[in-house]
């Protein structure tokens, strides 16, 4: 199944459709415009909904519900990536040129090359593309379908036109849907409108005139999802039929970068910016100098690619899908690859409080009246509305219901349900209605104090009912304080009676009595202290933000080790101007009371002030703060829309998955600036290289083939990075993406392998007297083997910050792999393509004078790196 | 629940000399730590600290200051008023002029929740108020609220 929000972008700004019905297919128009009984007939289902049966055939006639197509994840495209790229297209025309000129020996070198370099980048991005498959189908968000008369969990991609599903709050709309009947369905559209605000949505037929799509009042969106209320709707259109469908192809390609992404485009770049200065020099330089023009040009086209960075696509996806798979065994899912550098770099980390600091075990310790005294009857209140809602039951509800004695203590059986009046964000409060074996209604409100208390006239104590006079709301709250600032998580509980009426809505939560609290605990977990104190060692600050409120957060925090010294609450952040929070966000660690728009203004206020901000969280709330971060986090257990949100999920939530998921991303980001490095300093030194050669020489340094040969085999060098182990230091501390020490490292490191190159060149000049075009061919295998082989010792160096070799290892695949390369290096010229290849056999003394130039090198290159770390520039 | 029940002769200041809250307060803190052996200090501290929490004038001129104490016996009032007002932080930023102080014992079940509702009930009564602003001493005063209180 393909999660929704791979086609849905982060921070995808709102989308807005002026004309008039575009993207809404006519199915939908008609089930908007029909009463229900004449959209059921017309999608050929029923109340009961669909049979398995028809649902499958449906779905093997319509396709799966999903958006966008898998695309080009196919064998065939992948096997087209490795064939399009720069190396194997020139490889594959010089080889024609060979064949054409009678070289069929060198031609058929040259094609042995291309399927080797073909192969190559075939199984990797395969092994990388399976790989991530595997990660995708672990996450699954389902949908609520009835069938065969039973609501069944769906998968998403399985719903076909004309099931019946049932919507309640927290859930994802699994596809455009016509409702059937709603209560108090608050939907939130942003992520097609842009517009916050939840809408309402009812089940009557809309009138056949309407202004546009998304103001269809019977109708649900794909991607959308339900705020509060529940409801029952029938599925009118699936996958790309569906008005998010049309978006969706409008919209491929448009996700927005992250710093990562940019990092790398960049860098891109600038290698093509160098290839454009160099080519055309190289090309004339030669052409002017040497005369053959033809041999000029295939000397270009090959430094062209030499200074390829042809490897960076494939060294990145091989580097996160082996980070991300890493990370599955370390229960962190990894949804969205390029998230995965993000976590790296993250250095604040903003959580929710529940589950993540406390157990999420919650336990009902309290059941008082308004004086704290212990009332049965209090319980019996909260138990009988918790028992009887059908929204959501939260973990608050579910620790009322742990208590089944009372089920029979206070005979619930004979209480009949009347009506419900669902939660939801804005209220922070629901109620339920039930019939009184007299025949009244009562209707029985819990919720968060403060909202309990405005719409209580009255107050209960001692079994008399007293005003709520304005000189005792004080004494009243004081109360309630008191739990909240031992840690309880306190919820009032009030109800009112009426002479029994038919339904029951949000207008008849007031005029309410106030009976008195219920109190719950959470307590911190016992990891949560040790995990907060190895993110802090690693260079993450942790802050809390949650709706909870203030005392309860307090006690919390301190707990586990959170200072608390300012505290920010949901209504200041509201106040604040940006410059006043900007400063804020900088000082607090507790943000209390917040409500999701203010998570994401905190969240927004940080990524100003330069953070790589990290989001935790699982509620229906999150949504828009898990989106807005740099990289949002949720768990497997969380509301769809939290998980659909995220970019990472834990399958268990507890910050010590996540510290250890950071620094396997911090890996990953460290193995792919060594390949960054690398390729970028010897591209950089092999610039002066040509260049100086060209100009000095009476005949190219290397020849064309010799150069994509060197080439591939440095490609072969480095297919290990990924494996490699990484020191401690370089993920010790989150590590931002940073352009500025790139160009640094380049800029130093890459002159390093001039140095010995011109060395080289006045080894074989004066030494072994290569100076005439018949010598050629030894030059150029003198350059080629020491190029090849100080390109590949290279990457110990670049890898490590510490001595190589004696203070850090490179991986065995690493070590293996490099010399297996210098071997193959050493051997081409005494092998029976080094004809072919144009290699001419080197004397003895060329040996351990190239001993000594390697280990020059390694030495000078160590030595500028040296004094590079030691004045703070990589 | 009767107020004169916990507010005695004793216990009513027809004439409050102080001319800010806190002052005024302390004035009516003194009656009950006279005769039940209490800090005054200790009083006063307890229905500052209330006032912290938002203000106990409740407009119109009326002030109901209250606290709990450790070591109170029960239920104890006193009643004073202000010939020219102080200011009390009313929720109608109006002076007050007439207080009933509420002390209630610290331990046990919320007896000052029923008191208090009585004493807000009672004085909400306009005629009654302005009654009591008329009456020419302490006595006077108390003998009004005995009568108010056994009417309802």
């Amino acid at each position: 199944m393909r999660p929704i929000r791979e086609i849905l972008p982060k921070r995808l700004g709102p989308i807005r459709r002026n004309g008039q019905m575009n993207g809404v297919s006519k199915q939908l128009l008609e089930a908007a415009r029909a009463d229900s009984a004449a959209v059921l007939e017309q999608l050929r289902s029923r109340s009961t909904g669909l049979t398995a049966e028809e649902a499958e055939r449906r779905l093997e006639e319509i396709g799966p519900n999903s958006v966008a197509k898998d695309e080009g994840h196919g064998r065939w495209a992948i096997l087209a990536k490795a064939l399009l790229n720069p190396l194997v297209i020139l490889l594959a025309i010089l080889a024609v040129v060979s064949l054409l000129t009678g070289d069929a020996r060198a031609a058929i070198v040259m094609a042995l090359m291309v399927l080797l370099g073909v192969t190559l980048r075939f199984v990797q991005e395969s092994r990388a593309d399976s790989a991530a498959k595997k990660l995708r189908a672990m996450i699954k968000v389902t949908a609520t379908a009835v069938r065969d008369g039973m609501p069944r969990e769906v998968p998403l991609a399985e719903l076909v036109p004309g099931d019946i599903i049932n919507l309640a709050a927290g859930d994802m709309i699994p596809a455009d849907v016509r409702l059937l009947s709603a209560k108090d369905l608050f939907v939130i559209q942003a992520s097609l409108t842009g517009e916050s605000m939840p809408v309402e949505k009812f089940d009557a037929p809309e009138p056949a005139a309407q202004a546009s799509a998304l103001e269809l009042k019977n109708v649900c969106f794909l991607g959308t999802s339900v705020e509060s209320g529940r409801g029952t709707a029938v599925v009118a259109c699936t996958g790309e039929s569906t008005y998010l469908g049309s978006l969706a192809r409008a919209m491929v390609g448009q996700p927005i970068q992250t710093a990562f992404d940019k990092g790398v485009s960049r860098f891109t770049w600038l290698m093509i910016r160098f290839l454009l200065v160099m080519v055309p020099l190289v090309f004339l330089i030669n052409g002017f100098t040497k005369g053959d023009w033809k041999e000029a040009f295939f000397f270009a086209l090959a430094v062209a690619v030499g200074l390829t960075p042809e490897m960076l696509p494939m060294i990145v996806t091989v580097c996160l899908t082996r980070g991300a798979m890493l990370m599955a065994n370390k229960k962190v899912i990894v949804k969205r690859l390029h998230s995965i550098q993000n976590l790296g770099a993250m250095n604040v980390l903003c959580t929710d409080k529940t589950g993540t600091l406390t157990a999420d075990q919650v336990v009902l310790e309290r059941h008082c009246d308004v004086e704290l005294e212990e009332d049965d009857e209090v319980l019996a209140l909260a138990y009988l509305n918790s028992h009887f809602q059908t929204g959501l039951k939260n973990v608050l509800d579910r620790a009322i219901l742990a208590h089944p004695e009372i089920h029979e203590q206070f005979h619930v059986p004979q209480y009949r349900k009347v009506d419900e009046i669902p939660f939801d964000f804005q209220r922070r409060l629901m109620s339920v209605v039930i019939e009184l074996p007299d025949g009244t209604h009562r209707l029985i409100c819990k919720g968060a104090p403060e909202e309990v208390y405005r719409r209580c006239p009255k107050f209960e104590y001692q079994g008399e009912q007293l005003p709520m006079e304005h000189v005792l709301i004080e004494d009243l709250r004081l109360e309630y304080e008191k739990l909240s600032a031992d840690g309880f998580r306190v919820l009032a509980v009030a109800y009112r009676d009426f002479k029994g009426r038919e339904t029951y809505s949000k207008a008849d939560e007031n005029e309410l009595v106030l009976r008195g609290y219920v109190a719950f605990f959470d307590p911190p977990k016992d990891s949560a202290r040790p995990a907060i104190e190895a993110l802090r060692q690693h260079g993450v600050d942790v802050k809390v933000l949650t709706g909870d409120n203030e005392a309860v957060s307090r006690k919390v925090c301190r707990d586990v080790g959170i200072p608390t010294g300012r505290v920010v609450l949901g209504a200041q952040v509201e106040a604040m101007s940006d410059a006043e929070l900007a400063v804020a966000v900088e000082e607090a660690t507790l943000f209390a009371r917040l409500a999701p728009s203010h998570k994401q203004r905190v969240v927004g206020a940080l990524q100003t002030a330069g953070h790589v901000v990290g989001f935790l969280g699982d509620g229906i709330n999150d949504g828009p703060a898990l989106r807005a971060a740099d990289v949002g986090i949720s768990v497997d257990s969380a509301a769809d829309i939290a998980k659909e949100s995220a970019d990472l999920i834990l399958l268990e939530k507890s910050l010590m998955v996540l510290e250890e998921g950071i620094l396997e991303g911090r890996k990953v980001f460290a193995n792919i600036l060594k390949y960054i490095r690398m390729g970028a300093s010897s591209n950089f030194g092999n610039m002066f290289s040509v260049l100086g050669a060209s100009a000095l020489l009476p005949f190219v340094p290397m020849a064309p083939m010799q150069i994509l040969t060197n080439n591939l085999l440095y490609d072969f060098s480095q297919v290990p990075i990924p494996t490699d182990s990484v020191d401690p230091e370089q993920i010790a501390r989150p590590r931002p993406w940073s352009m500025r020490e790139i160009t640094k490292f380049i800029l130093f490191i890459g002159p390093c392998s001039s140095v010995f190159d011109y060395s080289t060149y006045a080894m074989m000049w004066f030494v072994f007297k290569a100076v005439t075009p018949d010598h050629a061919s030894l030059f150029q295998t003198g350059w080629f083997v020491e190029s090849l082989l100080t390109q590949t010792l290279i990457i110990h160096v670049i890898r490590t910050n510490r001595i190589p070799f004696i203070q850090s290892r490179a991986s065995l695949p690493l070590t293996m792999t490099s010399l297996a390369i210098m071997a193959i290096g050493m051997w081409l010229p005494f092998s029976p393509f080094a004809s072919a290849l144009g290699f001419a056999a080197l004397p003895p003394l060329y040996w351990p004078l190239l001993l000594a130039t390697l280990f020059l090198y390694v030495l000078l290159t160590q030595s500028v790196k040296m004094w590079l770390l030691k004045r703070m520039w990589i | 629940m009767k107020i004169t029940d916990f507010l005695r002769p004793s216990d009513v200041i027809a004439d409050l000399s102080g001319s800010t809250a806190e002052e005024v307060l302390a004035e009516l803190c003194r009656p009950v730590a006279t005769s039940e052996s209490l800090d005054a200090q200790v009083l006063l501290h307890q229905l500052l600290a209330r006032e912290k929490l938002g203000s106990t004038g409740i407009g119109e001129g009326m002030a109901i200051p209250h606290s709990r104490v450790p070591n109170l016996a029960g239920l104890r009032a006193t009643i004073g008023r202000s010939r020219c007002g102080v200011d009390f932080k009313s929720v109608d930023s109006r002076p007050a002029s007439l207080f009933v102080a509420l002390f209630a014992p610290a331990a046990g079940p919320g007896l000052h929740l029923h008191a208090l509702s009585r004493i807000s009930r009672i004085f909400k009564s306009r005629p009654f108020r302005e009654s009591l602003l008329a009456a020419t001493d302490a006595a006077e005063i108390h003998r009004l609220i005995e009568a108010e209180d056994a009417r309802s």
